[in-house]
């Protein structure tokens, strides 16, 4: 049995207002969470823009924005309370045995430094000698799947294209063999073809480095490729989750019933697509509703079972010893009658 | 009929000293009322074929034909009326909308820059009409564009455009920065529109699913080239590039892994010589005669068009 | 609005203004002499009830010189900055919208007269056309209108290849409906941020130019003016020489405090 390389008990985030006129307002983007990832897993965080997700990275990582904090919870990496370390120690783990890729390629890399040697500078942060760095890093190249090494080590970000730019941020990631990857919405600014070469390097690395990843998506097609476990996160909570074939298979939540059906499907073109009425409610708005989705959701319309889902929080019912879901339609939900 | 038709395109650039053609001679017909998918990566002069027929750059050679008539060739006042034909919608739902001016400024100027609508009341009249039919809610029209959502941004760019009722509409990778759910409902919308509205769309992107969704006819791009071309039905059962079936094999159709023709990518992008097949550096199959003569469109089937050596 | 006031510069800044300009309009009000009656036997008098601020060496009530100093600064200073700001945005339009010739001859004037110090010009300007509030006001307009012109032109630049304003451009809007419905709203922050530090600018220039002698001329009053003659006798009455300066460093540090406010608010 695989130990947890990242555990998530109990998570909260709420971003915090306080204007010179008005009273101090605190909205939770983040409710609740349970997250578990074990070694060499690769395990998706599926759902929406502003669902999230991204702020649940960065506050795995400390990088939250200076408006939002942690509320309650833990976020424990290798058994070791993240919120209680030291700035020097958790320095330490942070991009050496934890590390994170962003979205947006273009915007990470310093485009007046040599792509080498921004890659070796996330080696000689934790330690390694200029000559041991420079090696690390024409190994990691190669490993990324560049073939001139050399050349790539020496150019400058303008002169590669995005796809490319994207896997020298993975190489930095990966330069001091992370125990945990985090790759926030990696191909979202990318063309498919270059999709498909970066979800094929994660799955390589993930392989042949032993490293765990953490993929965040709002494309349950793209992690179902590669991924081992899914979480699907709404409105700020997870409402689903289990293995990649039990959620595809077997979807339970209307929400993520909704997300599978919405890929057009090629062989039957004159379909309407199948789309959810309505907008995520906003921070203020989740306020009003205990399940997330109640505004949203035509499954209860369909069902009829408004009435059971209007005040209560749902709870976790388990289908299996993986798969999760919270939903009021199946069994349970806290009020105290059924 | 077609309702606009292109004649040997093409678009140069300099790029650091060298002189590049982002669009290489392009030939393309659209017909009147279908909806034309143009399909290609990043860099491979879609966006830029985009801006010249909707009459924002002017092409360095060719000729584009709208209604046959050639577009540069416009005096002043047949260019405002062509701006009333054809609209474009662009990518990025944020930028594309002033950030200080209010919804219904930005719904309302269509109407007052071509005097449509004789009076505000018969002007909101129009606004309601075609923000119902974008599903957008009465309160957006108060709201400021970074104060909604990306999917509430891109339809209120679509409504914009359909406000002066055009008979083309350019659609530059509308859904691309926006989630799985939302582009559903924008597809969604945009096939409703063609309908009840009788447009032609010219739907770019490079989400295959997305524009094979979508499209009666789709044409493969390739570095400033049109590879392909042929009805959606045929080319997605007999995709013949090289290129197409590459492009094919690495969209998700299913569930299922891909199974990929995977690309030599042998490191920086290099663009081939202008008398070799644009292809022919990522091209498994290159042969000599690849590296020295441009292909020309052949017809395989009636409406089925490739440049290829090979076939 | 409510975000620049929750700005602690911008707030400060605000109310220090309002009230000297609350104290300029009760003033008027209430005032009962003249700022020109000469009373050679009363002078450098004590603060009374007949002379608020005391009197100066001609015996002039110091309170209605300086609310004619307030009047006549703040309105040099207004003139200033607005005709400054209207013709930067005229010229910034040309050279960054249009580009091309326009903007080759627009920026190389800008920058000849910004390498050229302004006293400079303005005593040129006064040697040739003699000196008062016309030539005051003229000497300054030209020292701002590169600033302007400048900041104008950096934001036309900017936005002119923006989407929005191509997507506008797609739906046939023409050149002025681009560059004033569009494009300018969205660099009125950076032109509000130097106004008012021009505004401040201005007050200060027209006072170093009234100290020299160069300015407003007597009999009118400006803070220049009034500390041009309070300093021979400073010793004898300091009010005469502190007050002024007092006037003066609150009315620029107001307008300077609301442009870093402005500026701070638009930087987050």
């Amino acid at each position: 049995m695989e130990k947890n390389i990242l555990e998530i008990n109990n998570l909260s985030i709420a971003f915090e207002k306080k204007e010179l006129f008005s009273k101090k307002e605190t909205l939770y983007a983040v409710e609740n969470i349970d997250l578990n990832i074990k070694e060499k897993e690769i395990v998706a965080l599926v759902g929406e823009s502003a669902c999230g997700k991204s702020l649940t990275a960065l506050s795995i990582l400390k990088l939250l924005p200076e408006t939002a904090s942690v509320k309650s919870g833990i976020i424990k990496f290798d058994s070791k309370d993240i919120y209680s370390l030291s700035r020097q120690e958790f320095q330490k783990l942070s991009g050496n045995e934890l590390s994170i890729i962003f979205q947006n390629p273009m915007s990470c890399l310093n485009p007046l430094k040599r792509v080498g040697k921004q890659i070796e500078e996330a080696a000689i942060a934790h330690g390694k000698t200029k000559e041991e760095a420079r090696k690390m890093a024409l190994e990691i190249l190669s490993i990324t799947g560049f073939y001139d090494v050399e050349d790539i080590y020496k150019s400058y970000p303008s002169e590669l294209s995005g796809g490319m730019m994207q896997r020298v941020l993975i190489a930095m990631a990966l330069i001091n063999g992370p125990k945990l990857l985090i790759a926030d919405e990696p191909t979202t600014a990318l063309d498919v073809t270059i999709e498909a070469q970066i979800t094929d390097l994660i799955l390589k690395l993930n392989k042949t480095l032993k490293t765990s990843i953490l993929l965040i998506s709002h494309s349950l097609t793209l992690v179902s490729n590669i991924c081992h476990r899914i979480y699907v996160m709404y409105a700020g909570k997870i409402i689903e989750s289990g293995t990649t074939s039990e959620i595809i298979t077997n979807p339970l939540h209307p929400y993520t019933k909704a997300l599978i059906q919405t890929l057009p499907d090629l062989n039957i073109r004159s379909k309407k697509l199948n789309v959810i009425s309505g907008t995520v409610p906003t921070l203020k708005e989740r306020q009003n509703f205990k399940c997330p989705f109640y505004d949203r959701c035509d499954f209860r319309k369909e069902k009829n079972i408004s009435s059971k889902c209007k005040n209560k929080i749902p709870d976790k019912t388990f289908v299996s010893e993986t798969h999760f879901v919270k939903c009021c339609f199946y069994k349970g939900g806290q009020n105290g009658t059924d | 009929m077609a309702l606009i038709k292109t004649q040997g395109l093409v678009k140069k650039f300099n790029h650091s000293g060298n002189i590049i053609n982002a669009v290489d001679g392009i030939n393309l017909s659209i017909e009147k009322g279908k909806t034309y998918g143009l399909a290609g990566e990043s860099g491979c002069g879609k966006s830029t074929l985009a801006s010249m027929l909707s009459l924002l750059t002017k092409p360095d050679e060719g000729h584009i034909l709208f209604n046959s008539k050639d577009i540069n060739t416009l005096s002043k006042h047949e260019e405002k009326e062509f701006r009333k034909k054809v609209q474009i919608v662009f990518q990025n739902p944020y930028e594309s909308l002033n950030p200080k001016m209010k919804i219904s400024s930005i719904l309302e100027e269509p109407l007052l820059i071509h005097k449509i609508g004789n009076s505000r009341e018969e002007r909101k009249c129009l606004i309601n009409e075609i923000r119902t039919m974008c599903a957008l809610d009465s309160a957006v029209l108060d709201k400021y564009p970074l104060e909604l959502s990306g999917g509430q941004c891109q339809r209120i760019s679509i409504a914009s455009a359909m406000l002066l009722k055009p008979e083309f509409l350019i659609l530059d990778e509308p859904v691309s920065s926006l989630d799985v759910l939302i582009q559903a409902q924008i597809i969604n919308i945009l096939k409703l529109m063609q309908k009840s509205m009788e447009m032609t769309y010219l739907f770019i992107s490079h989400n295959l699913n997305v524009v094979s969704y979508i499209s009666d006819v789709i044409g493969i791009m390739y570095l400033g080239n049109i590879v392909e071309e042929a009805d959606t039905e045929e080319i997605l059962k007999n995709p013949v590039h090289p290129y197409t079936k590459t492009l094919f094999s690495a969209s998700y159709n299913s569930y299922s892994s891909y199974k990929g023709e995977s690309m030599a990518f042998t490191g920086k992008l290099t663009r081939p010589e202008s008398k070799s097949c644009p292809f022919c550096l990522r091209c498994p199959h290159c042969k000599d005669i690849c590296l020295n003569r441009r292909p020309e469109s052949k017809e395989l089937k009636p409406g089925h068009k490739v440049s290829c050596h090979l076939v | 609005m409510k975000k620049y006031f929750s700005n602690p510069s911008f707030l400060t800044g605000t109310i220090i203004f309002a009230s000297l300009l609350l104290f300029l309009l009760s003033g008027s009000i209430f005032n009962r002499c003249d700022y020109d009656a000469i009373d050679t036997l009363n002078k450098f008098a004590a603060s009374s009830k007949e002379h608020i601020f005391g009197t100066d060496y001609l015996g002039r009530d110091v309170f209605a010189r300086i609310l004619m100093a307030l009047r006549i600064s703040y309105s040099v200073g207004f003139i200033v900055m607005i005709s400054g700001l209207i013709t930067g945005i005229i010229l910034g339009a040309l050279s960054g919208y249009f580009g091309g010739i326009p903007d080759s001859i627009i920026t190389k004037i800008v920058n000849t007269q910004m390498s050229f110090p302004g006293i400079l010009l303005s005593l040129m300007l006064i040697a040739v056309f003699g000196n008062g509030t016309f030539i005051t006001i003229t000497a300054l307009y030209i020292m701002t209108i590169p600033k302007f012109t400048r900041i104008a032109r950096g934001g036309f630049i900017k936005y002119k290849n923006s989407l929005f304003v191509t997507a506008a451009k797609s739906r046939g809007a023409g050149p002025l409906r681009l560059l004033f419905v569009h494009i300018l709203p969205n660099i009125v922050p950076d032109l509000t941020v130097t106004a008012t530090l021009n505004f401040s600018l201005s007050i200060l220039s027209e006072s170093g130019l009234s100290y020299l002698g160069l300015g407003i001329q007597p009999p009118l009053s400006s803070f220049g003016r009034m500390l041009n003659e309070g300093q021979r006798f400073i010793l004898q009455s300091p009010s005469n020489v502190l007050i002024p300066a007092v006037f003066l460093i609150l009315s620029v540090l107001s307008l300077n405090l609301i442009g870093d406010g402005i500026s701070s608010v638009n930087q987050k």
